[in-house]
């Protein structure tokens, strides 16, 4: 691998004289105290919700029927100033001198500013960005370090390993479960962040595949492999900013995963620099039979065994066809019958998605103000859905979907799914419906964060469960909540669940949770995690799993034995004992043994 | 824990009955969502997997079973219809109005019912004393706009003409009293009733199973609860509240048939005939019915739902079973009439004076409240006249003397000390933790005297003697009287105000001789020797089958003043259940002995207490009160 950057010793040597400057034209685009980029987000002004930045199909647009559904539905209160942010205290870092003089020896970046220091304690969780803008954040790396190439990373690990040091990888910092937050470590903590190797290495269009540095990010990653009519086809709703390397650590899932595969049937292999040396198979092969699969039991290990550097990726050529599909249903049973049977005859869209009728009603309102004719029409659609079609406007559902691939094939697969569509009494309503929903998904984190100023805290958790629990999962949820929402007092809620993949055995559910604390706590974010810990108990006491693509991290780690026996946990802990004796990489994801 | 009640006979009479059941009925809307899978109980996945499996994938046996499963569930499904509710109650409010002073409920316990019917399933699990239990419950939900539960009910009603298919119509379903091991018969209820708990909203059963004759408490039935448990645990709901309901009735409409029936004569088959004609005669003052809705006991706070544990086990059923029994004990008032029969069923004495038992009933009744519990009415000169008044069929007050009646012509001559008992029941889970206190400190100071005789060191203090003796009584007796406090400590507590055993030198107790430890001693008295011949006959072997061992038991009794409580049948089988639980004895083909040391080692203990208990009370054989006893009282 090494091989690479030799090739190249000048570009290399000039990211090293100037490191600092290229990292800070990437983040420069990015919020430090918020989901997403700089220039996009909601306001309110003049009385109305905005969306403003043009990188979104949303657009630069003003959001009447948003506005009033913040009053309604979560009881916003626009006349109220939003909740003050306070400057944060960030303690000075603790870094012996001697390192920084030893990493500025070897000419590796690094950086002690408080801001980017700041940037790498957190991920984008809930409890992160409220205590970003408002609150205290804890404990802060002391160090940002910004390796170039493998060998960097290497000499990193070592010095830490001298010196004893604790690491924790970070690529996008999307992550939602607290992986990146600093533990609990007398030692000096360093971030090691991936963004400067973001370089797609080598593209072989003979076996399809590509080789990657891990520090790239989805939305970068798929703009230079179009440059080849390539795709991976990998796009988690985080895929804008998250990293290959992110995505390895948490087994992560693409919304495309029908056609493409998750993360773990993308990669056919990789790097992974630990501790106790570099973890790496000496060749390239589709599939293998050599005893337990090193792929399978290193991915999802939450930076825990070591840093990802590298990866070789399957790639697929860029699809001849888009198309988006959305069908509207009487009720949330009769979507989920049919995303059952579709998923069961195997004529899978490359994305399904069911959304309740909150969702649906939510997405609904993210529409610009209507025209005296647009109002015609949608007036119209009602009369036509409620009196003839016998909808209830309160119970319908709307699945989207998304078809791509070969013209015919998509053509003939779209044809099908409406017909299973038509018999669980669903009404075909276009592509314009199915692509708002798919658009919604980005956007959301920004709603979120516009939430918090207006004393709405909200957030999403998903699980994955079999296809016989997925109904009784979702309202066993939702009643749960609903009932300790309104025992605590809290008036204005909304619980909304969705399913977001199918597979042949099961379904994965994805739940936005969200409520108003005025007057309810001074601590929205620990009502909030009090709540959330309801309801995880109650998706696993109704059959769920732990999580399907967000990881364990910290927030979750709590419930790890409750998910599988002893001797299983137990396997976790013998491996992260074999690759990180000292435990450098000390994130403490996942599960740690209690020490008693 | 003092609770308030309002008569809701009373609050409404402003209103004509006519116009009340018209009322608008508008009960708490319903927050919990309900994505119900099984609609269709017949394919859903457990009646199908069962039916796969009884027909070994013949498919002609599965047509069969197909066929028997409808049939199954035409017979078992009830047709709740409101306007039938409506009708109903407009006969039921005419009843209750002739029959009863009151129908006392208490408002607290609805509030909190109405805050949990909208945002939980709820499981209502009614005390059963009488075939009116369940009317009365589905009356007040209708009176206060609760959701109306879908009712489990035993099937001896669906053969009265008409008025099966009328409880259907209320809501009522009806379930096979014994379907042995029919596996299709059982998923098919169990599917059933959690269909019923997801989208009716709200249950009802009951949980001692059957009507109690004897006034006490049941042990519990864990089947019915299980089938909640395990929809719970397997993630069907998201949780279910079990709320006690208790019914007390000042009298019980069916007392003489009880009384008949435990004196020998058998249940008679229900027949509408029968039902109308009883109506006809039913003429009398019945005086006041208590329902008092307890707090709710939540699945999800009382069974660990962990991934990995196997969904629906019994144990966790079982306990939780005796969790709602208990919290019915606690909930249930004793009714002032059963500490007036005390009176009469703990001698052969059959008249008492009217001051002597206001004396007594006030005694008792200190012991009652000192535990935190009620008593239907507080005893007065004027609330004991009433409530003699109400029972006039089963005593008589002549010249300041009450006495018992004789019974009519062609009844057996003990029936009315029968119902007595019956009333005398209704108090025993209350008197039960003094009188086994009493005993305890009885027992210990007996061991003592022993001690101090043969000149030995004392090894053990008293107290913890006392404690021993406690604990070992407790365990006998808690499957006859549940919620016995845990230790004696508890118990001791709560009659300090009156004591009814005084501290003498050296930390020695020893029990006060008066007329309420006297009572008490006799009350128990008789529960033990029931117990002392039961496993008596056991270890003669002599006896085939449980029905065996009970009817000879209670010919056993015949020789005794105390006979009526020997033919208290539940208190036989109560006990015999608790030898079963423990694995101590087997009914297969024929009943045998497995831990004959065990039984042996109860005998003991058992005739222990019976001797102690002699001592302390030498006419307890007899039957007789001594006069120092009723001279003392009389002052």
């Amino acid at each position: 691998m090494t091989s690479v950057f030799k090739e190249n010793p000048d570009e290399s040597n000039s990211r090293k004289r100037n490191p600092l400057e290229e990292v800070r034209q990437g983040r420069e685009l990015v919020k430090l105290d918020g989901w997403g980029y700089a220039d996009s987000g909601f306001v309110f002004e003049e009385n109305i919700v905005s969306f403003v930045g043009e990188r979104y199909k949303i657009g630069k647009l003003e959001l009447p029927y948003f506005t009033a559904w913040c009053t309604d539905v979560l009881g916003v209160d626009f006349s109220q100033p939003p909740v003050q942010r306070r400057p944060l205290d960030i303690p000075p870092p603790k870094v012996e001198k001697r390192c920084l003089e030893i990493l500025e020896k070897n000419g590796v970046g690094f950086c002690t500013e408080d801001r980017y220091r700041v940037f790498h304690a957190h991920g984008h969780g809930l409890g992160d960005i409220y205590a970003v803008r408002y609150g205290s954040i804890g404990r802060v790396p002391d160090l940002v370090v910004y390796p170039a190439n493998q060998a960097e990373v290497e000499l990193v690990i070592s010095f830490a390993m001298e010196h004893n040091l604790a690491i924790i990888p970070f690529g996008g910092g999307t992550t939602v479960t607290g992986a990146v937050n600093c533990p609990d470590d007398p030692r000096s903590i360093i971030s090691l962040d991936m963004s400067r190797m973001c370089k797609v290495v080598e593209i072989d269009d003979r076996n399809c595949t590509a080789t990657v540095e891990t520090g790239i990010t989805g939305k970068h990653l798929e703009e230079e492999l179009s440059k080849s009519g390539y795709t991976v086809g990998h796009e988690p709703d985080s895929y804008e900013f998250s990293t290959l390397g992110g995505w390895l650590s948490t087994r992560a899932s693409g919304m495309k995963k029908n056609v493409y595969g998750n993360i773990e049937d993308i990669v056919i292999s990789f790097t992974l620099v630990t501790p106790r040396g570099v973890v790496k198979k000496h060749f390239q092969a589709p599939r293998v039979s050599i005893g337990p699969d090193i792929n399978n039991y290193v991915l999802g290990s939450e930076g825990s065994f070591g840093v990802f550097t590298q990866a070789t990726l399957k790639i697929c050529k860029l699809p001849d066809v888009k198309k988006h599909g959305s069908v509207l249903f009487p009720d949330f049973q009769s979507g989920f019958y049919f995303m059952e049977q579709v998923s069961k005859e195997g004529c899978k869209p490359a994305s399904i998605r069911l959304i309740d009728n909150e969702q649906f009603l939510f997405g609904q309102s993210l529409k610009a103000k209507e025209t005296f004719r647009d109002r015609l029409i949608s007036t119209a659609k009602k009369f036509y859905l409620a009196r003839y079609c016998k909808f209830d406007l309160k119970k319908i559902c709307l699945v989207t979907m998304l078809f791509q691939g070969e013209k015919e094939e998509t053509e003939r697969q779209e044809k099908r799914v409406l017909s299973i569509a038509a018999d669980h009494g669903g009404l075909d309503t276009g592509g314009e419906n199915g692509e708002r929903g798919y658009t919604l998904t980005f956007i959301i984190a920004y709603i979120r964060d516009f939430g918090l100023d207006y004393r709405i805290v909200a957030e999403s958790f998903e699980t994955s469960v079999p296809w016989d629990k997925t109904l009784s999962l979702c309202a066993n949820v939702k009643n749960r909540l609903g009932r300790e929402c309104r025992t605590r007092g809290i008036r204005h809620f909304l619980i909304s669940s969705r399913i977001t993949q199918t597979y042949h055995s099961g379904a994965v559910v994805y739940f936005y949770f969200a409520f108003n604390h005025t007057g309810i706590t001074e601590d929205p974010v620990g009502l909030y995690t009090e709540l959330e810990h309801i309801a995880r108990q109650e998706i696993l006491g109704s059959g769920g799993s732990l999580s399907h693509h967000h990881g364990v991290g910290k927030v979750r780690k709590m419930f790890m034995p409750q998910t599988m026996t002893q001797p299983a946990l137990d396997s976790f802990v013998a491996l992260k004992n074999h690759f990180d004796p000292k435990n450098i990489f000390a994130a403490g994801n996942l599960y740690t043994r209690s020490k008693l | 824990m003092e609770t308030s009640y309002e008569n809701i006979l009373c609050t409404r009479l402003e209103k004509s009955d006519f116009a009340w059941v018209t009322k608008e009925y508008k009960p708490p809307r319903r927050q919990f969502i309900n994505f119900n899978e099984s609609e269709d109980i017949l394919n859903s996945a457990p009646v199908t997997a069962v039916i796969e499996q009884l027909s070994g994938g013949d498919v002609e046996r599965m047509r069969k079973l197909k066929k028997n499963g409808e049939e199954i569930l035409k017979e078992l499904c009830h047709t709740k219809q409101l306007h039938w509710v409506r009708w109903t109650g407009l006969v039921l409010s005419k009843l209750l109005r002739r029959l009863y002073n009151a129908v006392y409920v208490n408002p607290e316990g609805i509030e909190n019912l109405r805050n949990i019917s909208g945002s939980t399933p709820v499981v209502l699990l009614p005390t059963h004393r009488s075939y009116a239990d369940f009317l009365v419950i589905s009356y007040i939900m209708f009176h206060y706009n609760l959701p109306l539960p879908a009712i489990a009910a035993g099937m001896d009603f669906k053969g009265m003409a008409g008025v099966g298919e009328l409880l259907r119509n209320c809501g009522a379903f009806f379930i096979r009293r014994s379907f042995g091991t029919d596996k299709l018969y059982w998923t098919i209820v169990s599917e059933y009733m959690k269909s019923q708990l997801i989208e009716n909203g709200t249950l009802e059963f009951f949980i001692e199973g059957t009507r109690s004759r004897s006034g006490t408490f049941l042990s519990p039935k864990f089947g019915l609860v299980s089938v909640i448990t395990e929809a719970f645990s397997a993630g069907r709901v998201f949780d279910a509240a079990f709320v006690p309901v208790s019914v007390s009735y000042d009298r019980v409409l069916e007392e003489t048939l009880f009384a008949r029936e435990t004196e020998g004569t058998m249940k008679p088959q229900e027949s509408t005939s029968g039902l109308l004609k009883a109506l006809s005669t039913l003429k009398e003052n019945y005086g006041n019915i208590f329902i008092t809705i307890g707090n709710p006991i939540y699945s999800s706070q009382h069974i660990p739902r962990l991934p990995g544990n196997p969904a629906g086990n019994r144990e966790t059923a079982e306990r939780l079973a005796e969790t709602c029994i208990n919290a019915l004990v606690d909930l249930t008032p004793v009714p002032l009439f059963s500490l007036v029969s005390v009176q009469f069923t703990t001698s052969m004495v059959s008249q008492a004076s009217y001051i002597q038992l206001l004396h007594t009933v006030n005694e008792l009744s200190d012991l009652v409240v000192g535990q935190h519990s009620r008593i239907t009415q507080k005893p007065s000169l004027s609330t004991l006249k009433d409530c003699l008044t109400v029972h006039k069929n089963l005593v008589r007050v002549c010249n300041g003397t009450v006495s018992i009646k004789e019974p009519d012509q062609g009844e057996s001559t003990t029936l009315n000390l029968q119902m007595l008992q019956i009333y005398t029941n209704q108090a025993l889970h209350r008197l039960a933790a003094p009188a086994t206190a009493v005993l305890s400190v009885l027992l210990a100071s007996a061991d003592e005297d022993d001690i101090i005789e043969e000149d030995m060191n004392p090894v053990l203090d008293q107290s913890s003697l006392v404690e021993q003796y406690y604990s070992a009584l407790r365990l006998v007796l808690t499957p006859e009287m549940p919620a016995l406090p845990v230790n004696f400590r508890d118990g001791i507590q709560q009659y300090q105000t009156k004591p009814l055993w005084t501290e003498q030198q050296r930390g020695t107790c020893s029990v006060n001789r008066s007329t309420v430890t006297i009572l008490l001693i006799r009350l128990l008295y008789p529960v033990l020797k029931v117990y002392s011949c039961i496993v008596h006959v056991l270890l003669s072997q002599k006896c085939n089958t449980e029905c065996d061992v009970i009817q000879t038991v209670r010919n056993l009794g015949d020789k005794y003043w105390y006979r009526h409580y020997f033919r208290n049948l539940s208190s036989q089988s109560n006990f015999l259940k608790k030898l079963k639980k423990d694995n101590v004895i087997v009914f297969d083909k024929g009943c045998r002995v497995k831990n004959g040391a065990v039984l042996e080692e109860t005998l003991n203990f058992l005739n222990k207490c019976l001797a102690t208990m002699k001592n302390f009370d030498c006419d307890i054989q007899s039957g007789c009160l001594q006069q120092t006893v009723l001279c003392h009282s009389k002052l």
